[in-house]
């Protein structure tokens, strides 16, 4: 829970320093400019966001990333679940490839059960004419193949975190 | 039994050997599927009304497989309408034959897979690599088994039979030595499995939905390589079987808790992806392609097929696997060809074949568990009865099983003989002979038979009471121990009821365990007929032996389909649960108090069957007994009397399924374990030397004023149960697991 932007980027700069990160990858203009204020103080770390440069090397910062920060359209409270819509693939890996996916949400987009995100998931897949995928995510990457013993991080995020925020997160257009 | 079937028959027990020989297997299976059912019970004693959400997951499958052709066609026009190419393919060749040809045609060099069931039933990994491709498993179980050169064992656990050393020593194969510690093996798969994904130019999943609405496939994982093999490589490819059509989201969702709660307990996977078509490819210079095939490969043929239809509401959450006492000891290797466990059964015989089908169904041993266990409810022992008749049919009946289908007109004869029959059945020369000629073991104690039935004893007996019940006593309560029949007259009499007894027969079920369905519609005609005329004539019909029970209630109506069937069904209690329901219409004069010391309590499979929790234990509590229930999530493995048959074929098998049951109850230095199915005391006091009584006997000393368990549980009986609950809590500790994937 965290009151506003500048919360976020405190909470991720923590992150960062712990985890020893040195390239965040950012979805979203607006959170892209609030963490890019971390760079000055956290060198050598490196913000990056899709719209700084081409297709290709946009890919290849997401491949090395540390950390995806990434924005979702709802949270489902029952189920501790985020929901992310998205029709390009890049944007996808920064919840996938990372070791850590930070998802940041406003509140106002909280619902209490999955039936009542069901609507919305609904409407991204109709409202889509080509590709799109509806992601629900509901804690790290986990396998228990080995042994029945529980172990993260196997192919996606070893760790989620999501930042419930107390303010509308507004893209300008 | 002609050629064929005897060295099936033979094949069979040479496996079942391997099986019971390999201790270590025994093992991991046991920890994994006893967890995996405890915490998916967990899960659901924890939820809000989860048997809303069980109705609503039954009601949607059943809807969507009527509804099945205008879904798919639904689902195909908006599919293609979204760039996606979809195909149908009629069997297996013809689903191989598209997918190298699409690989062929895009130069493909790496496919990169995650886990599919559907995959698998076309061999399609396999195929692949015979085609000239590199296939990498994604899913790391899967993996594992790729790289063993094995297949899954289990339907959501591919390498639950895999020990961590045996692990490690694969991983360790081609690199640096990594220890056997699940973590670093586990990143050690993550980085090689990295640079397969990011080199892969084509990517195959299955789908655990496709929704006729959006045309959209939905992916459930909990490792998260599913979303990675469709963002990743150009080209895309789903193999989705025909059943896996929904209408919308709202009942993909719905469903998809059932599943994930029945297969780990978990509310949700990870990972649940929808996608429809393809989005814009992170590598700007390609363009992105995908194709459905829809796999149908004897799907319409089960769908055809009255009963078999049911086969299709599977959601692969491998509960039936889970909870089934053979499956624990040999794994989905030996109790499965590509689909394993109880739903394996019906799913070879039209996905693959009859005859493999038959080979291995002789393995279930119809304690009906499974039936509890499956959240669509799916009647598993029913479809597998049907399963073992067309194979007799088709082959013939083993000498044995023929024998013992006849179970009840035996026990009869032994019944009007005895005591001469007692005497011969305990004579070991008798038995060997009886082992070499009709291949009953020798090692199994045979129940003592009674001319004095309690058939005869309530002929001259005179009941008085108000309300009317019928009793149905089945063979063993009659021919053997007839002081049950007596306590149950006792206490419906004390309880002002005037018991009455209709012509009737065995239940019939010892001949549906070797699939003579037809002699058990005989027994259920036969029954229904005579109890169906006592119910109309005012009566409520009580029985005392879970199987009875259970054919009453849930067999017999499925077996006739009529109306009277019903009647009967909805008439129908087992005795405890008919002293609740007259507790709670107030008609219950008393329950005396029983104070019987400390003993242990076995819930038997047809009981849990159809109850899930036992009415007989819940009256005992409110006796004031102290009755310490011994949980078991399978069951204790005569069913029946497939505890009867020589060695491997039955007796073998049987003590190793009720090997852990034994040592929990020997745990709990209990001298008495109270328990309603006689096969299951038979078991018992063969396995665990222990004395076993029917809960209604003891019920009726206390209703006499009898006190004679007292003396017999020690008072260090007394420190043993205390140990014995916290050692037996859980086997190994409440260790989270989870495993790694849902199958599509």
């Amino acid at each position: 829970m965290v009151p506003d932007l500048a919360g976020v980027r405190e909470y991720v700069g923590k992150l960062a320093v712990a985890s020893n990160a040195r390239r965040i990858v950012v979805l979203g203009l607006v959170l892209a400019r609030e963490l890019r204020l971390l760079e000055a103080s956290l060198k050598p770390l490196e913000i990056t966001t899709k719209p700084d440069m081409p297709r290709g090397t946009f890919f290849s910062t997401v491949k090395a990333a540390d950390i995806g920060v990434s924005p979702a359209e709802l949270a489902v409270a029952e189920t501790g679940t985020v929901i992310i819509a998205a029709s390009d693939e890049s944007e996808r890996l920064v919840t996938a490839l990372p070791k850590i996916h930070v998802v940041v949400v406003p509140r106002s987009r909280l619902v209490s059960s999955l039936a009542d995100a069901e609507p919305r998931i609904s409407r991204f897949l109709a409202g889509a004419s080509r590709g799109v995928v509806v992601s629900l995510i509901s804690g790290p990457s986990k396998t228990a193949d080995i042994g029945g013993m529980l172990v993260v991080g196997v192919h996606g995020p070893g760790e989620l975190h999501v930042c419930l925020l107390d303010q509308e997160l507004r893209e300008e257009s | 039994m002609d050629q064929y079937a005897t060295e099936a028959h033979e094949r069979l027990l040479q496996r079942i050997r391997i099986g019971l020989d390999d201790k270590r297997l025994r093992a991991a299976l046991y920890l994994g599927t006893e967890n995996n059912r405890e915490v998916s019970e967990k899960a659901y004693s924890e939820t809000e009304d989860s048997e809303g959400l069980l109705r609503e997951a039954r009601r949607i499958k059943r809807e969507a497989i009527a509804r099945l052709d205008e879904n798919l066609d639904s689902f195909i026009r908006v599919a293609n309408s979204a760039g996606v190419k979809v195909h149908l393919a009629h069997d297996a060749p013809g689903a191989v034959g598209l997918i190298l040809e699409l690989a062929r045609k895009a130069s493909v060099k790496l496919i990169v897979k995650t886990k599919s069931m559907t995959g698998e039933e076309i061999d399609l990994c396999h195929q692949l690599e015979r085609g000239g491709f590199d296939v990498v498993e994604t899913d790391l179980g899967e993996r594992l088994v790729q790289l063993a050169h094995q297949r899954p064992s289990h339907l959501i656990a591919p390498a639950i039979h895999m020990s961590v050393e045996e692990i490690a020593r694969l991983l360790s194969k081609h690199g640096e030595r990594i220890p056997p510690e699940p973590r670093r093996l586990t990143m050690a798969a993550r980085d090689s499995l990295r640079e397969a994904f990011l080199q892969a130019d084509m990517g195959i999943t299955g789908a655990n939905f496709a929704l006729a609405d959006s045309g959209a496939i939905v992916l459930v994982t909990n490792e998260g390589n599913g979303r990675l093999v469709t963002a990743l490589p150009r080209l895309n490819i789903a193999i989705v079987g025909m059943e896996k059509v929904v209408a919308n989201v709202a009942d993909a969702l719905t469903v998809l808790q059932a599943l994930t709660m029945s297969a780990l307990g978990q509310k949700i996977t990870t990972y649940v992806t929808l996608i429809k078509g393809r989005s814009v490819l992170a590598n700007a210079e390609q363009e992105p392609e995908q194709h459905i095939i829809i796999l149908d490969n004897g799907r319409s043929a089960m769908r055809a097929d009255p009963l078999f239809r049911e086969a299709l509401y599977c959601l692969r959450c491998g509960a039936c696997n889970d909870t089934c006492p053979t499956f624990r000891l040999f794994s989905g290797h030996l109790f499965g060809h590509i689909y394993t466990g109880a739903v394996g059964i019906p799913w070879t015989e039209y996905t693959a074949s009859p005859d493999l089908a038959g080979d291995f169904a002789p393995l279930c041993i119809s304690c009906g568990l499974c039936k509890r266990a499956c959240p669509e409810d799916i009647d598993l022992p029913l479809l597998i009865a049907k399963v073992k008749e067309r194979y007799i049919e088709r082959h013939g009946q083993h000498s044995i099983n023929r024998i013992l289908s006849s179970y009840e007109t035996f026990v009869k004869l032994a019944s009007a003989t005895s005591p001469l029959s007692n005497l011969l059945l305990s004579r070991r020369v008798f038995r060997r002979g009886l082992e070499r000629i009709l291949g009953i073991d020798a090692r199994r104690p045979f129940p003592k038979f009674t001319r004095r039935t309690f058939k005869k004893w309530f002929e001259s007996h005179e009941s008085n009471g108000v309300r009317e019940v019928a009793y149905f006593v089945d063979t063993y309560a009659d021919l053997c121990e007839p002081e049950i029949g007596r306590a149950v007259v006792g206490i419906l009499e004390a309880n002002d009821c005037r018991v009455s007894m209709p012509n009737q027969a065995g239940s019939g079920m010892p001949a549906f365990l070797y699939g003579d369905v037809k002699r058990t519609t005989g027994s259920a005609e036969f029954n229904v007929r005579h109890l169906a005329e006592a119910i109309r004539a005012g009566c409520e019909v009580v029985s005392s032996e879970p199987t009875a029970t259970y054919c009453l209630k849930e067999l017999y109506p499925r077996l006739l389909g009529s109306a009277d069937a019903d009647l009967v069904a909805a008439h129908s209690y087992d005795v405890f649960e008919f002293l609740l329901q007259l507790q709670r219409d107030a008609g219950l004069k008393h329950l005396p108090q029983v104070s019987v010391g400390q003993v242990a309590y076995y819930s038997p499979c047809h009981t849990r069957t159809v109850y899930g929790a036992s009415p007989a234990f819940e009256v005992m509590k409110q006796t004031g007994a102290e009755v310490c229930p011994v949980r078991y999530t399978t069951c204790c493995g005569m069913a029946g009397t497939f505890g009867f048959k020589k060695g491997l074929e039955g007796y073998d098998v049987s003590m190793a399924v009720g090997e852990t049951l034994f040592e929990r109850i020997r745990v709990t230095n209990a001298d008495v374990v109270l328990t309603e199915s006689s096969v299951c005391k038979m078991h018992i006091e063969h396995g665990a030397s222990v004395a076993v009584r029917h809960p209604v006997t003891v019920l009726w000393d206390a209703y006499q004023g009898q006190k004679p368990l007292a003396r017999i549980v020690a008072q260090e009986g007394r420190q043993g149960l205390q140990s014995h609950a916290e050692a037996w809590r859980y086997v190994e500790g409440t260790r989270e697991r989870t495993s790694s994937s849902v199958r599509a």
